[in-house]
């Protein structure tokens, strides 16, 4: 089975990438891996002494648990296609690229990588996160490039006031 | 959320270039997967008549039919392998591609805009041309970006141009 990977963080860009992701892999028959990487501020990778990597890995791979079990429910509580999760640790760039096969990994090309235009971090107003911007200078296999629609943002704004 | 049935209408720009049409493919597998359609769009503008005005055999007498002769020619490419896919030709003139190409796609009601990227290999140092990334910072609808070498050999084509630099 083909697999696509989405990166997601929390962001409602990374929701409406999640939705895309499940929209292609429905289309083709293909498992949807969902990557959230946990970035490691770079001072703390020259003393891996002080770095649990397989803390942060746990934790990302709790946060990315409860981002699915939101989206969950965005299906009436099932996804129609296998949905996996999986944490990784260091540059969120790097990272997404070697999760869909791209350089320094060992695993088959995914299908497609699909990322939001930005996510969480940047600053209002910029069009295409740096994250996004990085992965497109070195492609592993076709982008995806999503922004989210109306609907998504209404539905963050009920959420947040449901909060 | 009900997941929707409706096919991936997807837009693919085409300038008369061989670069841009790395896009085909993948868009077309997306297209025929979904059960949905293809736009084959070209903008007329200055530099693409002046292209025509260069290299073209045949004896247009608009640049419009040198475009529309040319989406025919791409279209009959493709139809081989897309027997349930609809294929559909929009050409405009403008001097604003990048605009136009959004319009069109707000148009059509395009679900999607697939582009040709460089990948950060390739001839060009830029990742992608002018137009793709106002068309990729502008849209609304998702863009897909097909890295023009092809995945995969991205490998091998760094080491070929190793020389170059970044």
């Amino acid at each position: 089975m083909g697999r696509i990977v989405v990166g997601i963080d929390g962001s409602r860009e990374s929701r409406a990438a999640l939705d895309e992701a499940i929209r292609e892999a429905e289309w083709r028959n293909a498992a949807v891996e969902a990557v959230m990487v946990i970035i490691v501020p770079a001072a703390a990778t020259l003393d891996l002494g002080t770095v649990d990597i397989e803390r942060l890995r746990a934790f990302g791979d709790e946060v990315s648990e409860r981002e699915l079990e939101a989206a969950r429910e965005r299906y009436d509580g099932t996804f129609p296609v296998p949905v996996e999760h999986r944490a990784r640790v260091g540059h969120p760039g790097s990272e997404l690229i070697r999760a869909a096969g791209g350089d320094g990994s060992d695993e088959e090309p995914a299908e497609l990588l699909v990322l939001g235009s930005r996510g969480l971090g940047g600053f209002k107003g910029l069009l295409l996160g740096s994250v996004t911007s990085y992965v497109s200078h070195h492609p592993p296999c076709p982008l995806l490039i999503v922004r989210p629609t109306a609907d998504d943002v209404y539905a963050e704004q009920a959420q947040d006031e449901a909060e | 959320m009900t997941t929707t049935h409706v096919g991936s209408k997807v837009l693919v720009p085409l300038d008369g270039s061989r670069e841009v049409r790395a896009a085909l493919g993948p868009a077309a597998e997306i297209a025929a997967v979904s059960g949905g359609e293809l736009v084959l769009t070209l903008i007329v503008t200055s530099s693409f008549e002046r292209m025509v005005a260069e290299f073209s055999r045949q004896e247009h007498s608009t640049a419009e039919e040198a475009a529309s002769s040319y989406l025919y020619q791409v279209e009959s490419g493709l139809c081989g392998e897309l027997d349930d896919v609809s294929i559909t030709r929009e050409i405009r003139t403008g001097s604003d591609p990048a605009k136009a190409i959004l319009h069109v796609a707000e148009e059509v009601d395009a679900t999607m805009i697939a582009m040709t990227s460089h990948g950060h290999s390739g001839f060009k140092k830029l990742m992608l041309g002018s137009v793709a990334k106002s068309v990729l910072d502008h849209a609304t609808i998702p863009v897909l970006l097909v890295p023009h070498s092809g995945r995969g050999t991205q490998a091998a084509e760094s080491k070929a141009e190793k020389g170059e630099g970044d």
